[in-house]
């Protein structure tokens, strides 16, 4: 016996006992029957069924009217339809289909391949329901893991202490490519004068690439206390996710140091993105970044650098995805235009409308932009 | 008893087999159905009533078929259109009413005759 639930819509008595019979046969006991589509429809109101066998030709509403009105209802519109009639012409036929209907059994009826058919789409419905099940569960899920993801990240108080304490204003923005993203910043006060920035990007995108962000997260949680200098720190973090990362999985990193006494700027890099310096009076340059990839060699070295950064300084941090993804015409953003856009009017504001503009919603990559605007 | 054209016997023990002890049941639904039916059938050629008549033809059509009287299904199938394109004159010459009426009678009489 199967609890499966039917709802048959037959005006003829004759058929009706047959079509019941015919199910009962096959060990299906839950069969609504109604007389026409007017009914099956205010049925339906009270309870969903998971197939519904319908008569084309009856009184009251005609079986394509009913098919037309299910196929138009958010609710209905997912249930198996299978129609039965003694209208076996091509016209018909081609009518049936093209209102969605999803199968056809000419009467009279052959009670195997009937029963045959009705299990094809009971099942078929089945495992699309399981399917719709899952895909929300999991949506449910990243959508959890998302908001989970973005509590890593400073907040916008955060944002405001650092402006404070140090007068630099940081303005970010993150475009995932799924729902979860592999790119990861953040920024943290050292000491009175000094501050640290970064930003890194986890190679892959989607749940492996956020699970490595939050390992890092916590990595760096527990160990900034053992900070140095930008070079050691990031052959310290090296050292670690080489023995914790799979062999495929690396990241690039950008670690900056402001110091506001001494203004100036030390780094470090394991092949991020080159930093973009704009400095007072026009002043503009690429940062050197050079350094291999966190995770990829046990025993890899950071260099740390320097240079100045006077108030009225920018920095602009981003992920490889701003110059290796295509916009909506198929054209790769080249940095020299990146550079006007910033240094039109020193903020991200024209790049960012940029983005937002003109790529494509399925982003193939995250990205992630960090503008530093140290004040006058 | 005239015996029917077209009976399908194999159709017929198909469905006997189905329905088992529900068999009797079914017939006697048959048979209520074929009289209403053809009675309104006999009303609707008298009214001229075409589209009363194409309904009637169309639910005699499927019963018939399935329980294996495949001549009154043809002749429901061919009444019902001829009704729906109006040709009442050719319903009346080729005496499709009559030949009707005389295979179901002949259909119930066989299939009754199974039960008795």
């Amino acid at each position: 016996m199967t609890n499966e639930h039917i709802l048959l819509v037959e005006d003829n008595d004759f058929q009706r006992q047959v079509l019941k019979q015919m199910l009962l046969y096959a060990g299906y006991h839950h069969v609504n029957v109604v007389n026409d589509g007017l009914e099956a429809l205010a049925y339906m109101e009270r309870a969903v069924p998971d197939l519904v066998i319908t008569d084309l030709e009856m009184p009251g509403m005609r079986g394509i009217e009913l098919c037309r009105r299910m196929k138009a209802s958010t609710r209905l519109k997912s249930i198996p339809i299978l129609v039965q009639t003694a209208m076996n012409d091509e016209e018909t036929k081609n009518n049936i289909f093209n209102e969605g209907i999803d199968d056809f059994m000419p009467k009279p009826l052959n009670t195997a391949e009937f029963i045959a058919r009705i299990q094809l789409h009971l099942e078929r419905a089945a495992l699309t329901k399981r399917l719709s099940e899952f895909h929300q569960r999991l949506n449910h899920e990243l959508h959890t893991a998302a908001e989970t993801l973005k509590t890593i990240f400073p907040t916008s108080q955060k944002l405001r202490d650092i402006q404070t304490d140090y007068g630099v204003e940081i303005t970010a923005y993150s475009k995932a490519s799924s729902e979860l993203g592999g790119d990861y910043w953040g920024v943290e006060a050292l000491d009175a004068s000094r501050y640290l920035i970064y930003i890194v990007d986890f190679s892959g995108h989607g749940v492996a690439a956020a699970l490595n962000t939050f390992r890092l997260h916590m990595l760096m949680s527990r160990n900034l206390h053992q900070f140095v200098d930008a070079g050691s720190y990031l052959t310290l973090l090296n050292h670690v996710l080489e023995a914790q990362l799979p062999d495929d999985q690396f990241a690039t990193m950008f670690l900056g140091i402001v110091d506001t006494s001494r203004a100036e700027l030390t780094y470090a890099s394991a092949g991020a993105p080159s930093p973009l310096l704009l400095g007072p009076e026009d002043r503009i340059a690429f940062l050197p970044s050079d350094g291999i990839p966190l995770g990829a060699f046990p025993h890899s070295q950071y260099e740390t650098r320097q240079c100045d950064f006077p108030k009225g300084s920018d920095l602009f941090l981003y992920s490889d995805a701003l110059y290796e993804s295509q916009d909506k015409q198929g054209r790769i953003l080249d940095m020299l235009s990146v550079v006007d856009m910033l240094h039109e009017i020193r903020s991200l504001e024209i790049l960012q409308t940029y983005v937002q503009t003109q790529y494509h919603e399925n982003w193939p990559d995250d990205l992630t932009m960090l503008y530093a605007k140290y004040l006058s | 008893m005239q015996k029917p054209t077209n009976f399908n016997e194999y159709v017929y023990q198909q469905l006997e087999q189905l329905m088992g002890d529900g068999m009797p049941e079914l017939v006697a639904r048959y048979e209520s159905m074929m009289r209403t039916h053809l009675k309104q059938i006999v009303l609707a050629m008298a009214r001229e009533d075409m589209t009363l008549l194409a309904q009637q033809a169309h639910s005699l059509k499927a019963p018939n078929f399935q329980i294996g009287a495949e001549r009154v299904g043809e002749l429901a199938a061919q009444l019902e259109q001829l009704a729906k394109q109006q040709e009442l004159a050719a319903i009346k010459h080729n005496e499709v009413i009559e030949t009707l009426h005389t295979e179901a009678h002949a259909a119930l009489q066989h299939i009754l005759s199974k039960q008795a």
